[in-house]
């Protein structure tokens, strides 16, 4: 399976933030009736992960929200639950998020 | 000669005179003296640490790669670093108490004894104060933070080097000149309210055996040690607060007399005064304890000013003046400044205004020595605050943590991982931080006050001011780095 991840703002800025991920199988084809969450998690220890559900807009892309609480490294673990009941995980870097209200 | 020699007797004196009956003495409370006067005490909290660093160490290496999914990041740099301050705060030096580094050592002593002592040249605080700092440098440049498995190799290599260099050389060396925990440890616990203590002078003053130093000795085999003497060279009579000593209650042990004390006295108050200490000398002729305390002060807001946003724009900068991408080079300019330019300006400035302003004939050098440890106050309570404001705010975050990896291990009864455990929010903790550093600073203008009036005799206020405005710019600038938005990155070029 293979993620691809969008951020609206991008680059991303701490706070609410749109998630789109594309979803594809081995073959290329968009990977359709899933269930995905997602933990954002900063790359140090110490802080309450955050989480979200995407839901499924068009065929294979995922949608959600996911509230960015500090700025600096992220990552996201995206846990996707296929149509045939397989459970697959993937872990997505997020650097650098900036300060709310900071440009660029 | 003699007249040296009278002088350290006089000095003696006035350091015994001032210790009066101790107001509170834990050795003499219910059960807990008791409990601490048992001669097992320190491996009973030595054990537990121990199993916790083999928990961590093989989590760091074995676990989750994720910093906040493994116990080696989250238990090292959240609770442990948090706990040890405010244990020191409150307490004093427990975790060199039940510090596990040195069990390893006390399994190797059982079957070999070393005979050497360390090489006089590195019987000082030098080697050990570029080893604090080389650990502030490593923190930043491999971001430890983030990473198990370099957390347990630092862990690892805490072990080893405890180990070797205590297997080759006797007494307690690496503690007392070469682990870069145990001189925070050292320095912080200055401030502490509880300090280990002869009870009644008289007592020492008819002791022929001096058990407190050289250990009780089996009396068909006096060549034979039954329980070891202070380690740290800490001769009890003569011993003046709680620099290097590691609160390992040998000495409580060793006294044939029960005359060892664990009392209550006023922080911070040890470095106003300058009498000739069992182990040390006087604070005035070490320049290596200056500059430890100097970098322990300005490491404070190295180390919060790292984990700010301005830090990135600051790094950026500079890396694009210096044309470089090399993060090391970056950061040594970093630390450069931090704590070599920064200080040396700024204790410059504050002492040769003091002087004139004091009207003291003092050298500017001797001078700013010996004011540079009312830096600790201060310092303490910067890093109060910031390993604080980790520990309070992802306070419960060890317990998911720990939820899955004994899940992972196929242990059910911690029950599913809770991740939306945390801690107390910014609201509780920001007035904390604030009260910790209002807290350090007024230890170190109390701490001024008083050296002022013995080293500006005419004009005590005058000398102190320069002095008391360095500590209010730190303060300033603490509160002004702990403001900032945090932005913990690991990359910034």
């Amino acid at each position: 399976m293979a993620v691809e991840l969008r951020l609206e703002p991008s680059p991303p800025r701490a706070g609410e933030t749109a998630i789109v991920l594309t979803l594809t199988d081995a073959s290329g084809a968009p990977l359709e009736g899933a269930h995905v969450r997602v933990e954002g998690n900063m790359n140090h220890a110490g802080m309450v992960p955050e989480f979200a559900e995407a839901s499924e807009t068009v065929p294979g892309r995922y949608e959600g929200r996911l509230d960015f609480t500090m700025a600096g490294d992220w990552f996201l673990i995206v846990t996707v639950r296929t149509a045939d009941g397989r459970e697959i995980e993937r872990v997505l870097d997020v650097p650098g998020v900036a300060r709310a209200g900071k440009d660029g | 000669m003699p007249a040296v020699a009278t002088q350290t007797r006089r000095d003696h004196g006035r350091a015994r005179a001032g210790k009066a009956a101790p107001a509170l003495d834990l050795m003499r409370a219910p059960f807990l003296g008791a409990l601490l006067r048992h001669p097992r005490i320190r491996l009973a909290l030595q054990l537990p640490m121990l199993a916790l660093a083999a928990v961590l160490v093989l989590h760091g290496l074995f676990g989750p790669a994720l910093a906040p999914k493994n116990l080696a990041t989250v238990v090292t740099w959240v609770h442990y670093r948090g706990l040890l301050v405010l244990a020191l705060l409150a307490v004093g030096n427990l975790f060199c108490m039940g510090c596990p580094l040195l069990l390893p050592r006390e399994l190797i002593r059982k079957f070999v004894q070393p005979v050497r002592r360390l090489p006089r040249a590195l019987r000082n605080k030098w080697l050990s104060i570029g080893l604090f700092v080389g650990v502030l440098f490593s923190y930043e440049l491999f971001d430890l933070w983030s990473s198990p498995a370099w957390t347990a190799a630092l862990i690892l290599c805490y072990f080893a080097s405890a180990t070797l260099v205590d297997a080759f050389f006797e007494r307690a060396s690496f503690c007392k000149y070469l682990c870069p925990v145990g001189q925070f440890n050292f320095a912080a616990s200055t401030l502490s309210p509880l300090e280990v203590k002869v009870r009644d002078h008289g007592v020492c003053g008819t002791c022929r055996t001096k058990d407190c130093i050289r250990g009780r000795r089996d009396p068909e085999q006096p060549a034979r040690v039954t329980r070891r003497g202070c380690e740290l060279d800490l001769y009890l009579p003569h011993k003046v607060g709680n620099l290097d000593c590691t609160f390992c209650l040998d000495c409580v042990h060793a006294c044939p007399h029960d005359n060892v004390a664990l009392a209550t006295r006023v922080p911070g108050e040890e470095l106003a005064t300058d009498p000739l200490r069992s182990g040390i000398g006087r604070l005035s002729k070490r320049p290596d304890l200056s500059v430890l305390v100097v970098v322990f002060a300005f490491g404070a807001l190295l180390n919060a000013f790292g984990m700010v946003s301005p830090v990135y724009a600051f790094q950026s900068w500079l890396a694009e003046r210096m044309g470089t991408t090399s993060e090391a080079a970056v950061l040594g300019v970093l630390f450069t400044l931090g704590l070599v330019v920064e200080p040396l300006v700024l204790l410059g400035l504050a002492g040769s205004i003091a002087l004139r302003l004091g009207r003291s004939e003092r050298g500017l050098l001797q001078h700013t020595a010996r004011f540079a440890f009312t830096l600790a106050p201060i310092g303490m309570g910067v890093w109060a605050a910031h390993y604080s404001f980790h520990f309070l705010t992802g306070l419960w975050t060890f317990v998911p943590v720990a939820q899955a990896a004994a899940a992972d291990l196929g242990v059910a009864f911690l029950g599913k991982p809770d991740w939306g455990r945390g801690g107390l929010t910014d609201a509780w903790v920001q007035p904390i931080e604030l009260g910790l550093l209002l807290l350090g600073l007024a230890g170190s203008v109390a701490v001024t006050v008083r050296m002022a009036r013995e080293e500006f005799r005419s004009s005590p206020a005058r000398g102190a001011a320069p002095w008391i405005a360095l500590h209010v710019l730190m303060f300033v600038a603490a509160v002004w780095l702990l403001a900032q938005p945090m932005e913990m990155r690991g990359t910034f070029l």
